[in-house]
């Protein structure tokens, strides 16, 4: 069981001798095997709070802990993959030494995780085993770098904004392709985003954070059937869920009037 | 799966538009340089150059007389300069790694690395052959010394040019030092490195030429100070073009390897360990 815990937990940045809040007391729970995320505007500490699990950061203050032991312990029994909001593929690397790499690091395969070719099958980049990154679509550099994250079979899934450089039609495809490989792999997922829709279209839970400190203001639950399909995106319920989604990003702003116009 | 793949044709043999470029990059500059050579040989002829400046053709006239002792003096110069170069290349590499692996180190390093560079290798190589006789080892130290800085800039600036995302997914993959030095740090320096050791390499045949001024009984620099003291100035002008060819040429084969390892799409460290990632 690899649930996520995070308690309680408080970072704080030096910047010019100031000392910044970016996360202020956020206590989450991500339970194994689920798919949540995490939205809200810039400066509320989404992608620093996924830096924190992957130990990349230390918390100021709190704890987290994945599967029960902190993340440094999980960090070096290799259960940690994490998807960048660009591929960061080593350019001189072909497509299937990228997705090696972790293997080459971690000394070979742990358990029984997959080969690096079933990987570059799973995201559908057959025939491109020996292309450079250069070569390749902004897309396709994404789904190495997450054929990369997964070849090491991490308990959990970190994804920091991972199509947010990519165009709706793709990042769309993406998702889809994301969600598939998610639910094949069994791993506990949380996904940074900024997009509502995307939050909704993917997670069990969506947490909001509002920003200056990086705060929780309120998690809603996604009770949508899955497998999910794009069909899902018109439903009433999905947008009643975008809406409770946007109810807590923006709060009192979306109940204002318009200002009339003025001249 | 819809999307389409950005791969671009592959190249397929010389085009005629490579080979007129070819001709362009090499034609060119020869017709220049010949036309200036002319230009040089015309205005000695016509007596405005002092006796110091020998006309080409009387430079022509001393290689004639005197190649087999050009080529006698250019191997211990090729040799020390050499070895210099590869001394320098391996410890700024090393000095580097230790120079980023322990941050705290760096600045120590370099400041070392601009005393040492700053050191007028005329005076050293007198009192450095006194410590360790005038022989090859003196020469090559102070072709390493002549070559050491830039290398050692060019190392550390390498190894600290690698992207932010990718040292923390190295982290994230628990990778021990030297797997981030040697899968990382090092594959993200090369085109630092090279533009570093195109600087150094025309260096250490400066460096070994002025080992040679000091003491040497074969070598470019003491037969330039040979020509000198007897007043042979077209032999003298010979030996100032050998040191310009070799180090041009030094400078040449540094950019060929350059093109070979950074411009060829081969994994950089599967070519240093001599397997393509099997």
């Amino acid at each position: 069981m690899t649930d996520i815990t995070i308690d309680h937990v408080t970072k704080n940045f030096a910047i010019d001798g100031r000392s910044v809040t970016a996360i202020d007391d956020i206590s989450l729970k991500f339970p194994s095997g689920s798919f949540s995320a995490l939205i809200g505007p810039s400066g509320c500490g989404k992608s620093t709070l996924l830096r924190l699990v992957a130990d990349i950061l230390a918390p100021s203050a709190g704890k987290i802990t994945i599967g029960g032991t902190p993340p440094d312990e999980a960090r070096r029994r290799h259960e940690i993959g994490f998807v960048f909001q660009d591929a960061s593929l080593l350019p001189w690397r072909s497509v299937m030494d990228n997705i090696a790499l972790p293997l080459e690091i971690a000394g070979g395969p742990i358990g029984d995780g997959p080969r690096p070719e079933t990987l570059i099958r799973l995201v559908g980049l057959s025939g491109f085993e020996n292309a450079k990154p250069a070569q390749l679509s902004g897309g396709m550099q994404q789904r190495v770098s997450i054929a990369r994250a997964l070849v090491l079979r991490p308990k959990i899934l970190l994804l920091d904004e991972p199509f947010g450089a990519l165009d709706e039609i793709t990042r769309q495809r993406m998702n889809m392709e994301l969600l598939r490989i998610w639910q094949e792999t069994g791993t506990t997922a949380i996904l940074v985003t900024h997009t509502i829709g995307e939050a909704v279209f993917m997670a069990d839970q969506v947490h909001v954070l509002a920003a200056h400190p990086g705060r929780l203001v309120t998690t809603i639950d996604v009770d949508l059937p899955r497998p999910r399909a794009l069909a899902m995106l018109q439903t009433p319920a999905f947008n009643h869920l975008e809406n409770a989604v946007r109810a807590a990003l923006f709060g009192d702003e979306l109940k204002a009037e318009p200002e009339p116009a003025h001249g | 799966m819809a999307e389409g793949a950005a791969l671009p044709a592959p190249a397929s043999g010389m085009s005629r538009g490579r080979i007129r470029r070819a001709i362009g990059a090499v034609g060119v500059p020869a017709l220049i340089v010949l036309v200036l050579v002319g230009l040089w040989e015309a205005i000695k002829d016509l007596g405005f150059l002092p006796i110091t400046v020998p006309a080409p053709s009387e430079i022509g006239g001393a290689f004639g007389r005197s190649y087999a002792d050009l080529f006698y003096h250019m191997g211990p110069t090729v040799l020390s300069a050499l070895s210099g170069f590869v001394l320098a290349t391996l410890i700024a590499l090393m000095l580097g790694a230790i120079a980023v692996s322990y941050r705290k180190s760096e600045p120590t390093i370099l400041k070392l690395g601009i005393v040492v560079d700053s050191i007028p290798l005329i005076a050293l190589t007198p009192i450095l052959m006194v410590w360790v006789g005038n022989g090859l080892p003196a020469r090559i130290v102070i072709a390493t010394i002549a070559a050491l800085f830039p290398l050692l800039v060019g190392v550390v600036q390498g190894f600290k040019a690698v992207d932010r995302n990718v040292s923390d997914l190295f982290h994230i993959l628990a990778a021990s030092r030297w797997q981030r030095l040697v899968k990382l740090a090092f594959p993200s320096a090369l085109p630092y490195l090279f533009s570093a050791l195109k600087i150094a390499a025309p260096l250490s045949v400066l460096g070994a030429l002025i080992a040679e001024w000091v003491s040497a009984d074969r070598g470019l620099g003491i037969m330039m100070t040979y020509a000198l003291f007897s007043f042979d100035v077209p032999l003298a002008w010979l030996t100032i073009v050998a040191v310009c060819c070799l180090a041009t040429s030094a400078y040449g084969l540094v950019a060929i390897a350059e093109r070979i390892v950074v411009g060829q799409p081969i994994d950089a460290i599967g070519a240093m360990k001599g397997n393509a990632n099997g």
